[in-house]
């Protein structure tokens, strides 16, 4: 008799100190099933396609692959076993090539007399790439050189490389632009034609009711419920996940270009090879200006320019404040003008991740926080970072728990809300709700919102157009590096309209 | 600007630019080239033709050889993140056991008495290290005094004895002269390159010292690739050390880290060697550090600067410039 389940979790139970991260966790998927997996941050999630994945080990219950007992030591037992996975924080391993990431672990298939076969292995990972439609990447290259996006590629492409029978994705296509996310959902697709299974985590919820047969929602680490995608709404999701009701829609509800005449920041022909060529615009006192474009626009280098992160080759910053003109020269020099910059990769450009909650939040703020002769005080940062972690509801046992044990939203509550609490002026925010569950979005736009009000100009750089269409006064919407057309909130803006023009 | 043909070519063209990069990559290494030679001509100018006489290269070469065979071992340590100060000290009674076994056993003994003390002295660091998970230059600072403790006490026996601690005479000393040293520099630097960059084994520890959490969600066995890793390098380890017995014909014990030194050397040659890691492959770029440092050593020699002091400054001075260059492509990170 053939087994109906692919994978199967009865009464899972893991424990992180006093923390219960998955409590007495049951579930079922089947043979050619879209499964969607959605939860707060925190909610358990994570941990459970951890277990799955053999990254860490259950303390009770059980496991069943296609019917069999199940207990993965390692990640590569979890491959083994062909269960592909990419997990939304770890990426690839930059000191090497992208062809040997690809097979990483697994490098013996390509021994020939003790030596690795790197003719072979390239040769492979190019065909790999290609069967999938995963896009032309130079294998020997370091996977340094590749940007967040590609290395997500790549990553899939690693996932897929033990021809899986079950495919574990957690938050990929956050990370990843709406032409690939296309490729993804076809990827997918094929996956359910050949029988095969997907457990898909996004905080997308229109996207995971789109693609999954099912859901399962998670909260506190307990399975709550699961439901077909077809009885559910965006809405009816929101209230599953968090418990309470969570009413309509959470973004701006007026249409109009609510900003003041006074330019805050002027940016001039500025160019960026190989990224972006002569981008001029000018950000407005309460503006929130957004940014959009495909995966090689160069929207997020732009971000990091006119942060001062990445020098350009031509063209100039301008702060204006009280009529005066100030060049921005670096992001040092950015920073004590006013301007603060929430990056899209939290782990390597925003969070000391080898350090407390309270001192990334502190990090921001020194010069408002310190005394005298550059005394800080203890209880001043102690207050400080308690408001803070209050405010964001932020989840750590303490505020001197380091930020790598948190999950992936609170690091993003913290990478955000330390620019909040500190007097900016103007904020650029690179996907800030990357890898955000929904309460924590809607916080997150009620804050741009109110800051909005009082003044704060923003540049929100996004691959979310919802988010964009939902937020923004104006939208730059940029192709092959150049911004090739502006839309205006009371002109009305619409995906399709806008989809047409980055395309 | 990048041409966006279809949905995928954007990572096409992205790397079809990225391919002049290629080419940009050989005028860079070119240009290496030409920067590490115009010195070589001035100092030749300047020490009025001895620098580059044929004899002085040769001696540069050979002196560049134990340096080099270390920093090899270094390349399978350090790049998995153990930093073991105690290297010099194994690498002296080393020598120690490979003078006794050469008197035995001849060649055969020579090498083998190196690898086997290296190889077992690295393991027992190893796995206390990683057992005891205690930072491992302050482990290796403490195995350095033991080390060093059974060295001077073997020192100590002998003197009881009336001996002295074993110095090889004319014995196995081919090894460490011309032209067996050159052939086995040669052998090495063929090793050190298939092991690093064509072995699961150095793939495993690359990736361990670029991202030990990644690689471990990657499915490479942290641990065993650490040790691994260090045990082949211990073998570099212990062939440095009977070249050196071989090349020195005694190497005498140490006491209050002064083994350390010994590594110091060695430890410019990697540094220096990670500054060329974007133009050179590491373990090529071991060889080409391990010369230019030998060379500085015997410009100051030739200059008549006195070893013992001027010579220290160069060596503490070497040592940090090496680390500074080392440092270059890491971006604002004291690594």
């Amino acid at each position: 008799m053939t087994n109906e389940y692919i994978f199967r979790a009865e009464k899972l139970n893991k424990f992180f100190g006093p923390t219960h991260a998955n409590n007495d966790v049951s579930i079922s998927i089947q043979k050619g099933e879209i499964r969607g997996l959605i939860g707060e941050n925190g909610s358990g999630k994570s941990t459970l396609i951890s277990l799955i994945s053999g990254i860490i080990q259950k303390d009770s219950g059980m496991m069943f692959l296609d019917g069999e007992p199940y207990e993965p030591k390692t990640p590569l037992d979890a491959f083994n076993h062909k269960i592909g996975t990419v997990v939304q924080e770890l990426g690839l391993v930059d000191g090497l090539p992208i062809g040997v990431n690809i097979f990483l672990g697994r490098l013996d298939m390509f021994n020939k007399n003790g030596v690795i076969d790197l003719q072979g292995l390239y040769k492979a990972a190019s065909e790999h790439l290609s069967y999938w439609n995963l896009g032309k990447f130079p294998v020997q290259n370091l996977a340094s050189t590749l940007s967040v996006e590609e290395k997500k590629m790549v990553e899939l492409a690693r996932a897929l490389s033990v021809n899986p029978n079950f495919l574990i994705l957690d938050e990929i296509t956050t990370a990843i632009s709406l032409n690939n996310r296309k490729l993804l959902y076809s990827i997918i697709e094929q996956f359910k034609k050949q029988g095969k299974s997907v457990l898909l985590i996004t905080h997308d919820l229109e996207e995971i009711i789109k693609i999954t047969d099912n859901i399962t929602i998670m909260r506190d680490g307990v399975v709550v419920d699961t439901r077909k995608s077809c009885e559910l709404t965006p809405d009816i999701l929101k209230r599953l996940m968090v418990g309470r009701e969570l009413s309509g829609s959470y973004y701006r509800n007026d249409w109009e270009d609510q900003y003041e005449d006074d330019v805050v920041l002027s940016v001039c022909d500025l160019t960026v090879e190989e990224h972006f060529e002569d981008v001029s615009f000018d950000l407005h006192k309460g503006e929130i200006l957004g940014i959009c474009g495909l995966s090689d626009a160069g929207i997020h280098e732009l971000g990091e320019t006119i942060f001062g992160v990445i020098k350009p080759q031509k063209g100039s910053i301008y702060f204006i404040s009280s009529n005066e003109k100030i060049k921005v020269k670096n992001s040092i020099h950015a920073r004590k003008l006013g301007i603060g910059y929430v990056p899209k990769d939290r782990d390597k450009q925003a969070l000391m991740i080898n350090d407390s909650v309270e001192n990334n939040i502190c990090l921001p703020s020194i010069e408002i926080l310190q005394g005298p002769f550059g005394y800080i005080r203890p209880a001043k940062m102690r207050k400080l970072s308690s408001k803070v972690v209050n405010d964001f509801e932020i989840k750590a046992k303490s505020i001197s728990q380091y930020i790598r044990g948190l999950s992936g939203g609170n690091k993003q509550k913290i990478n955000f809300a330390r620019w909040m609490n500190e007097k900016v002026r103007i904020l650029i925010m690179d996907c800030p709700t990357r890898g955000v569950d929904v309460g924590v979005k809607a916080y997150i736009y009620s804050v741009m919102n109110e800051a909005k009000k009082q003044g704060l100009s923003i540049i929100m750089i996004s691959d979310e157009l919802p988010e964009l269409i939902g937020m923004c006064d104006r939208l730059l919407v940029m192709k092959e590096g150049k911004v090739v057309k502006t839309f205006y909130r009371s002109s009305g803006f619409t995906e399709e309209s806008i989809m047409e023009v980055m395309m | 600007m990048k041409s966006v043909d279809s949905e995928k070519s954007y990572s096409l063209g992205k790397f079809q630019e990225r391919r002049f990069l290629v080419s940009r990559y050989d005028i860079k290494k070119l240009l290496s080239v030409i920067l590490i030679i115009i010195p070589y001509i001035i100092f030749n100018i300047f020490t009025k033709g001895r620098f580059m006489e044929s004899s002085n290269i040769l001696s540069i070469l050979v002196h560049a050889v134990v340096p080099a065979f270390v920093a090899w071992g270094f390349c399978f340590i350090f790049t998995s993140g153990i930093m073991d100060l105690s290297i010099g000290a194994i690498m002296i009674l080393a020598c120690i056991v490979s003078g006794i076994l050469a008197i035995k056993i001849g060649y055969f003994g020579l090498i083998l008495g190196g690898i086997l003390v290296s190889f077992a002295l690295e393991y027992i660091n190893l796995k206390c290290m990683i057992k005891t998970k205690i930072p491992s230059w302050v482990f290796g600072l403490g195995m350095a005094m033991i080390y060093e403790g059974i060295g001077a006490l073997y020192g100590a026996s002998q003197l009881k004895l009336g001996k002295q601690v074993v110095s090889l005479g004319v014995t196995a000393r081919k090894l460490g002269s011309i032209p067996w040293i050159i052939i086995v520099l040669a052998l090495g630097l063929i090793m050190a390159y298939i092991i690093f960059n064509r072995t699961s084994i150095g793939f495993d520890i690359r990736a361990v010292g670029s991202n030990r959490e990644v690689a471990k969600m990657m499915g490479v066995d942290v641990t065993k690739a650490i040790i691994r890793g260090g045990l082949v390098g211990s073998v570099f380890i212990g062939l440095a050390s009977a070249i050196n017995e071989s090349y020195a014909g005694r190497v005498m014990p140490t006491t209050g880290l002064n083994s350390i030194a010994l590594i110091f050397i060695p430890l410019a040659v990697y540094l220096l060697a990670q500054a060329f890691e974007q133009i050179f492959n590491l373990t090529v770029a071991v060889i080409i550090s391990s010369v230019i440092v030998e060379s500085l050593f015997n410009i100051l020699t030739i200059l008549g600067v006195p070893s013992g002091t001027w010579q220290q400054v160069a060596v503490g001075a070497c040592v940090i410039v090496c680390g500074v260059l080392a440092q270059r492509h890491y971006k604002g990170v004291v690594k």
